[in-house]
């Protein structure tokens, strides 16, 4: 299934249109989608590694499957305030 | 009222708006952008949010503290874009019959939203450098509920 992923401030230098596209197996949990983007791009694992993912919006953990219409972000460590 | 806007935050609208007959204390915290961090100076700060999840987060952040503090109003405004020095980023207002609950209330979110709600800050420091924040450790990836938000705030 394709997938688009949000990207915000530094996680945005894996595009900066702030979104990427990828395709991922059906059933994929979100554990092994953040492996599969810092694998994708070596250079920002260790902030991909520390991000959390949100699925329509909520915070996911690693073991939640992804389905074909979520939307999904990734969510660096945040800095607001 | 949550607010999420590029423009500068008018910090006595937001305390006003927490004011009620029912209220006998009204909190505003105000944070802004500072000049030094350490022995770094900072020139102006940029922020940037997921604003759906973003408003969506605050407003659960702010119905739990209603189940602890009864909250009587209560009001969150952030800024994002460039926000140079000594303007306002945020503004958190509360009140509640007593002073008590509006102090910790107003800290209590002031200290998750820097934790839980999906917004980001980007600073440029004078040796013309940028820099996005992006605190040590990970998010954490859970519900919020107030046995979680002890640590790390």
């Amino acid at each position: 299934m394709k997938i688009q992923i949000k990207l915000f401030a530094a996680a945005r230098e894996i595009d900066d249109r702030g979104q990427i596209e990828m395709e991922v197996d059906d059933g994929m949990q979100v554990g092994d989608l953040k492996s599969k983007i810092s694998g994708e791009y070596p250079k920002l694992k260790d902030l991909i590694l520390r991000s959390a993912v949100s699925l329509n919006r909520e915070f996911a953990t690693d073991d939640n499957v992804i389905c074909e219409h979520d939307e999904i972000a990734l969510i660096p460590p945040v800095s607001g305030g | 009222m949550i607010s999420i806007t590029d423009e500068s935050i008018d910090t006595l609208k937001v305390l006003e708006s927490v004011k009620s007959n029912l209220a006998g204390a009204s909190v505003l915290f105000v944070g802004s952008t500072r000049q030094f961090t350490g022995d770094k100076e900072t020139v102006r700060l940029e922020y940037e949010c997921y604003q759906t999840m973003a408003v969506e987060k605050i407003q659960q952040l702010i119905d739990l503290a209603n189940t602890k503090w009864e909250i009587t109003r209560c009001s969150v405004v952030h800024r994002i874009g460039i926000v140079g020095l000594g303007e306002s980023s945020i503004a958190v207002a509360v009140s509640t019959a007593h002073r008590k609950a509006s102090f910790e209330a107003a800290a209590w979110l002031v200290d998750e939203l820097k934790i839980q709600v999906p917004i980001w800050k980007k600073e440029l420091w004078a040796s013309g450098e940028t820099e996005w924040v992006h605190p040590s450790g990970t998010v954490r990836p859970i519900p919020i509920n107030f046995d979680n938000s002890q640590e790390g705030s």
